[in-house]
């Protein structure tokens, strides 16, 4: 287990050094001026060179690149151009908005997906397995901004159950911040749950016809014995990945969801910043979004690891 | 000495086997109700994006504001936008600019993620370990997020749209057409294939990579149905394609708007998104049942 | 009656414990029904072990699981009776079927590997069986299964009980799965292959196991086995299975002694024993018939060397008694028919001798191999905590060769035997360079091997060919076979175009196919004919040396057989050297002169095929030698147990690597010195045994009657 977590944070820190490289890459080095992106098609020559200097573009891109993860270890992102604050600061204030989105989206949709996918694979090719797997075949055909459209739609505009969109701090009205959560949070979750099922479905499958089922039902076993507790207990090990890897997919799907709902979370934040071609503020929000992304997955290997008796107690033989 | 038997001893024709190969295929695609599905939508997409100008009924630029905002009639099946342009033309021409994108992008993808996967695959140690960590790295920024950032730099067109998204997906193919060759990679055929003297190179592309285009073929197809989706995100948030042009997502982004007046500008071009979605979805899907050997034993 | 049957109650009823009667089991498949099981019957006592015997696909697992009721759409049992304990099981409901199922009727199944639930503790999964079926309290329950444990044999049973399946080794998983089957003192225990996965030493472990747990609890076992030498060392009476159909039950000793359907007899002369010497063995012409495309008359016919018109056409023949005895058989000449004799030409003129006097075609020396420990580039690094400090990390090798060094000289076979794990694979892979080795010298024809670039090396492969265990896995699937025989010959620039087809066409039926099979996917044969192709393959090159990894352990004995011939013949056509891996000891004393037995990396014994098999032994070469199960009733091995299992390559024993397991260990000597291979005589024996050569000789001689004597008579005392 102690060698399994030492060779994860290895591979971590390899990874992170290459999204970093990535980040900086997709801004700094394909074909394109970024003082003349900032600026527009009728910038002067001396009003570029002034914005080179300033943001230090005339430097070797090395060395752009070095100071910069420098600058990211240290927690200092640099500053916005549109806000004319610290990149830091901005996305501390909006991130955490974004994250009870993204938790509530995965909470929904993990309480909805696990029984479904069981259900369903229990009952391969007859009626709820066909009728789950329809649902789930319909949820992830649609853009997530068209479900929060649905949403919207449905429960805001004609049943006035919930507001259509807006933020509101939980420590200020707790009610009124649920219920403003509860649309975007929904539709995501609605999304998501399609996938997950998918996945929990497909790994029962898998595990049920795995030699040791057929030895429990040789032992007598009941149904109910063989699925919760010998054929469940597998089969959620490689669920906690995809509910990882969905965890932070709904982080992808924050940037176009939060526009929906008006949700002033880090995927507004990222599309301001976009809109106004402000690059270090891009550069912030998208490697923020990065790193969210490898601790969940490397959080979902520590699970893995404590699920799987293989791994929890192989390792250090 | 003993001599066994052989099947059929008759027609010693060169590509009879071939012909049975593909003959089985067809056969257990055409018994697969998902595949069949999904390839028949995809079929009819892809005729109406063919003949779009001759389906569709008027002109898709023209605005006509005396007609702006008309509920389904006969005269226009799907009703008006709010410049009064039929919206059953648009999105029939907008076919054309959703598979261009799904096509494209992929197809980049497929060609440099499919070369990068086999290559780590079989090489394995150092140069796999390499590749495959910078493959995670762009895997960890959530796809429609890493093609609006690359919007940014390259601008937003169409033809860019394609670039950023097949960037973006070609690690989804490396990893699978990895995980393929590494499979093949430990098949006999490959040791024997070394044991005979081949090149490294000849084994990679004529051994190993025919033996991994199953799993590239159905995460290519269902590859298709994301790109589809994140022109859609992207042409929604305006990076994507731009007005005038019939983008389904530029459409609902437009249809937000009067969502309660003239919700048909949203309902049908969400449709169109759905339809071709699920298609390319159910086509990749079906392809794996059908082209999965575990899948074939249960059967 | 109650749905818990009590084992009291169960004791009343008469007549035999199962009687299976005209049990038939279908699979639903695309080109319709196919008939695994057809109208089989037979009856097993209490107390009694009966085998079912067939090669793969002959329909004993699907019988065995119908007896259960554990078959899974799109199978289906369409008829028949299962009557146990006086009622019809098929008749019961399925709760009633689940109070029997682990209770009354047991299973041990095949794999131990697979078989145990990776995310359960042993302990719990044998509880469960338990308190399932038994009304006991939770640490009642504990108690039993730690004492079930300590009945088979696990040591340290209460410490062990909370571990998980994957910390205990195969042979020990294997005895969890007999814990767990004998848990509830069932009436029947259902053994489905039950030691198939294993080792022939640990083999010996779980039969002698699976006797002694029967005896002491008088449980019916019903034996589901492909090898006949476990039915001969187990069973009371047997069954023989083929495409679906009982052909011949017997009282045990009346099959092997007077076999009344051919299919029986030509299954127990395809075995290669250990202590016979063929020149040939005897073969049945092509495989066992799909059970799709079954032939209209006796499904055995095809192959059979005593089938008439009658047979062809008349039918499938039901299952009879012969004359007066207990035997039955499904075959329409069974009364007229004697068996008895072997077909085997036993007697041989042996094969002919080596010359050994000129330069080896092939030379190892001092090659090592290790690997890193784990998977990927940074696998190995292991951190370790020395004295309480900060962890150090260190990387770790498996090794997997550790100081090999053999010679093969022209025409000659050379065998490296041993059990799964002790390297023999990796010797042939490294010496050919397919691995680079770690250490060591490698000289083919007088070139340094090992010093040589890679692009001549490859223009060497020329030279050494390569089969493989697996013939599905060794022929690329896109590649007709003509392409892939014939790519050998290109990339050679043996032959091309018109000529290289010509050729190919040649090739293709020296080996015992038919020339259009070039056009022919790799799918399109049997494994045994797939096998033959890649034969072929290697031969397209003409090469001096063959390497065979196993290249029959994945066939049926019948199919197995004719490979062994072919390669036989091919050598003494063409006069080419064997390098022959397998841990199948009668195959290796078939087709080897002289042999090397491997244990963890290292070889522990060397020579002569018949001095290796005659004393003095190594004392790892003697267990293994004794612990085969040979196919014959009349004949009682001593066998000799080893203690444990094999110690991880990754932290060998120090000084000989067997001391831990010897049953013969003399002392420290074993624990802190290796022992040399040493010769034994002028003949090339050599053995690694810090033992007097007298106290290796204390058995007799495992070849019986030595046929040939080719050594001086000094070593045969």
């Amino acid at each position: 287990m102690y060698n399994y977590v030492v060779r994860r944070v290895g591979f971590m820190a390899v990874t992170l050094f290459f999204v970093t490289l990535i980040a900086f890459a997709v801004t700094n080095i394909l074909p394109g001026d970024v003082a003349l992106l900032i600026l527009g098609p009728n910038a002067t020559e001396q009003s570029l060179e002034a914005l080179q200097s300033q943001l230090g573009l005339n430097r070797p891109l090395y060395v752009q690149y070095i100071d910069w993860v420098v600058g990211l270890i240290q927690g200092n992102m640099g500053e916005s151009l549109r806000f004319g604050e610290p990149v830091a600061q901005l996305i501390a204030e909006r991130l955490p908005r974004s994250l009870m989105l993204a938790f509530a989206a995965t909470f929904i949709a993990v309480v909805l997906s696990v029984p479904l996918g069981v259900y369903a694979a229990i009952n391969q090719n007859e009626a709820p397995d066909v009728t789950a797997s329809m649902f789930a075949f319909v949820g992830i055909s649609m853009p997530i901004f068209l479900w929060g459209l649905v949403f919207i739609l449905v429960f805001a505009v004609w049943l006035n159950l919930f507001p259509t969109g807006g933020y509101v701090s939980p420590s200020e009205d707790l009610v009124g911040s649920l219920t403003r959560l509860a649309l975007p949070a929904g539709a995501m979750g609605f999304a998501l749950t399609a996938y997950i099922m998918r996945m929990t479905r497909s790994s029962m499958l898998e595990v049920l016809s795995e030699e040791y089922i057929n030895l429990a039902r040789a032992k007598g076993m009941s149904q109910r014995v063989i699925v919760l507790r010998h054929a469940l207990k597998n089969a959620i090990i490689p669920v906690i990945t995809v509910i990882a890897f969905q965890f932070s997919y709904a982080f992808g799907g924050v940037v176009v969801l939060e526009e929906v709902f008006f949700w002033p979370g880090i995927g507004k934040l990222t599309l301001t910043a976009i809109q106004s071609r402000d690059i270090p503020l891009i550069q912030g929000c998208i490697v923020v979004v990065a790193l969210i992304y490898m601790f969940s997955n490397f959080a979902a290997d520590l699970l893995y690891a404590y699920f799987d008796p293989r791994i929890r107690y192989g390792g250090d033989d | 000495m003993a001599t066994e038997q052989e099947a059929n001893e008759s027609q010693p024709l060169i590509s009879q086997s071939q012909r049975e190969r593909m003959a089985r295929f067809v056969r257990k695609f055409r018994s697969n109700t998902k595949a069949m599905l999904g390839f028949s939508i995809v079929v009819m997409l892809v005729l109406v994006a063919i003949f779009a100008p001759l389906i569709a009924p008027y002109s898709i630029e023209e605005t006509n504001i005396e007609d702006r905002s008309q509920a389904p009639s006969v005269e226009h099946p799907f009703g008006t936008d709010d410049l009064g342009r039929d919206i059953f033309s648009r999105v029939v021409m907008g076919s054309r600019i959703s598979l261009y994108v799904g096509f494209g992008a992929i197809s980049g993808a497929l060609a440099v993620g499919a070369i990068i996967g086999v290559v780590a695959g079989y090489a394995g140690g150092l140069t796999d370990e390499i590749l495959m960590r910078v493959m995670d790295a762009a895997m960890a920024f959530p796809p429609v997020l890493l093609a609006l950032t690359l919007l940014v730099v390259l601008g937003p067109e169409l033809s860019n749209v394609i670039i950023a998204l097949a960037f973006v997906y070609t690690p989804y193919i490396a990893r699978v057409s990895r995980s393929a060759a590494l499979a093949e990679r430990n098949e006999a055929y490959v040791e024997a294939a070394i044991a005979r003297g081949e090149s490294d190179s000849r084994i990679v592309f004529s051994e190993v990579f025919p033996n991994c285009t199953a799993p590239m073929l159905v995460q290519g197809s269902l590859n298709i149905s994301f790109a589809i989706l994140a022109e859609a995100s992207l042409s929604f948030l305006g990076l994507g394609a731009q007005p005038p042009k019939p983008s389904w997502g530029l459409m609902i982004n437009t249809g937000r708007g009067f969502m309660e007046t003239a919700p048909w500008m949203l309902i049908f071009p969400a449709l169109a998104i759905g339809i071709a979605v699920v298609g390319f979805n159910m086509l990749g899907d079906g392809l794996r049942d059908v082209l999965d050997p575990k899948v074939e034993a249960i059967e | 009656m109650s749905a818990h049957t009590t084992a009291t109650e169960s004791e009343q009823s008469d007549g035999p414990l199962l009687d299976v009667r005209g049990l038939k089991t279908e699979f639903r498949t695309d080109s319709g029904p196919i008939v695994a099981s057809n109208e089989v019957s037979f009856s097993l006592d209490r107390g009694e072990t009966m085998g079912l015997v067939g090669e793969s696909g002959a329909g004993k697992s699907v019988t065995a699981r119908s007896v259960m009721r554990l078959i899974d759409s799109p199978g289906e049992i369409t008829g028949g009776q299962v009557v146990f304990n006086g009622e019809d099981l098929l008749q019961k409901s399925d709760a009633e079927m689940r109070d029997i199922r682990g209770n009354r009727i047991a299973m041990i199944p095949q794999d131990p590997m697979s078989s145990l639930n990776p995310v359960m503790t042993v302990g719990e999964q044998i509880i469960e069986t338990i308190r399932r079926h038994q009304d006991v309290s939770k640490s009642e329950a504990r108690e039993l299964a730690i004492e079930s444990m300590d009945d088979v044999g696990i040591p340290d049973a209460a410490e062990r009980i909370d571990d998980y399946p994957h910390e205990f080794s195969g042979g020990m998983r294997q005895r969890v799965l007999v814990a767990i089957g004998f848990s509830c003192e069932p009436d029947l225990i259902i053994a489905d292959e039950p030691t198939t996965a294993l080792d022939v030493t640990t083999q010996a472990k779980i039969l002698d196991l699976l006797n002694e747990m029967q005896e002491r609890e008088g449980t019916a076992v019903l034996m589901i086995t492909h090898n006949l030498g476990v039915v001969a060392q187990t069973c009371d009476h047997v069954g023989v299975m083929y495409a679906g159909n009982l052909v011949e039950t017997a009282e045990l000793g009346d099959l092997f002694a007077r076999p009344r359907h051919p299919y029986t007899r030509a299954l127990i002369d395809s075995i290669p024993e250990v202590d016979t010497d063929y020149d040939e063995l005897p073969t049945l012409d092509g495989a066992m018939p799909d059970l799709g495309s079954l032939p209209s008359g006796c499904n055995f016919a095809p192959r059979c060397p005593h089938a008439t018109e009658a047979c062809r056409t008349g039918g499938d023949p039901t299952l009879d008694s012969v004359g007066d005895t207990t035997s039955r058989a499904a075959c329409i000449h069974a009364d007229s028919l004697d068996l008895s004799e072997s077909t085997v030409p036993e007697v041989g003129v042996g094969r002919s001798d080596i010359d050994r006097s000129g330069e080896p075609l092939f030379e190892v020396h001092n090659l090592k191999k290790y690997f890193s420990a784990g998977d990927g580039v940074f696998g190995n690094v292991h951190l370790s905590f020395g004295d309480g400090g900060l962890p150090t990390i260190e990387r770790r090798y498996v090794k997997a060769v550790d100081d090999v060094s053999f010679d093969v000289y022209p025409g000659e076979t050379v065998g490296l035997v041993g059990e799964s794990g002790c390297g023999k694979s990796t010797v042939a892979r490294t010496a050919l360079r397919l691995l680079e080795p770690t250490e060591g010298e490698v000289f083919f024809e007088g070139q340094p091997l090992h010093e040589l670039g890679s692009t001549e090396v490859r223009s060497l492969r020329r030279e050494m060919q390569m089969i493989f265990q697996d013939p599905q896995s060794s022929l690329n699937p896109r590649k007709t076979v003509g392409q892939i025989v014939g790519r050998a010959m290109e990339k050679h620039d043996i032959a091309t175009g018109e000529e290289k087809r010509e050729r190919v066409g040649d090739l293709l039926e020296r080996v015992g196919l038919s020339r259009n099979a070039a056009s022919k996917y790799p799918h399109e044969f049997s494994g045994g004919q797939q096998q033959r192709v890649a034969i072929a393959h290697a031969l397209a090159v003409e090469p001096k040396l063959i390497v065979c990894d196993e290249p029959v352990s994945a066939l049926d004995v019948s199919v197995q057989a004719q490979i062994l011939n072919l390669l036989n013949e091919i050598q003494a056509d063409e006069n080419i050297s064997y390098l022959f891996i397998s841990h199948n000891i009668g195959v290796i004393r078939h087709i080897c002169d002289r042999v090397a037995v491997m244990y963890l990396g290292k070889i522990a014994e060397f020579g002569n095929i018949d001095d290796v098999f005659s004393p003095p032994f190594h004392p790892y070469t003697e267990s293994l030698l004794s612990a085969v199960p040979h196919a014959n009733p009349n004949r009682e091995t001593d066998r000799i147990l080893l203690e444990g299992s094999v110690p991880s390559p990754i932290n060998p024993p120090s000084g000989c690597p067997f001391q831990t397991r010897c049953p013969k260990k003399i002392g420290d000597v074993c624990e802190t010195e290796f022992p040399e291979l040493e010769a034994m005589d002028q003949s090339g024996h050599f053995i690694s045994c810090h033992l007097s050569e007298a106290e290796m000789s204390e058995r007799e001689s495992f070849i019986t009657p030595p046929k040939r004597t080719e050594t001086n008579a000094a070593d045969s005392d």
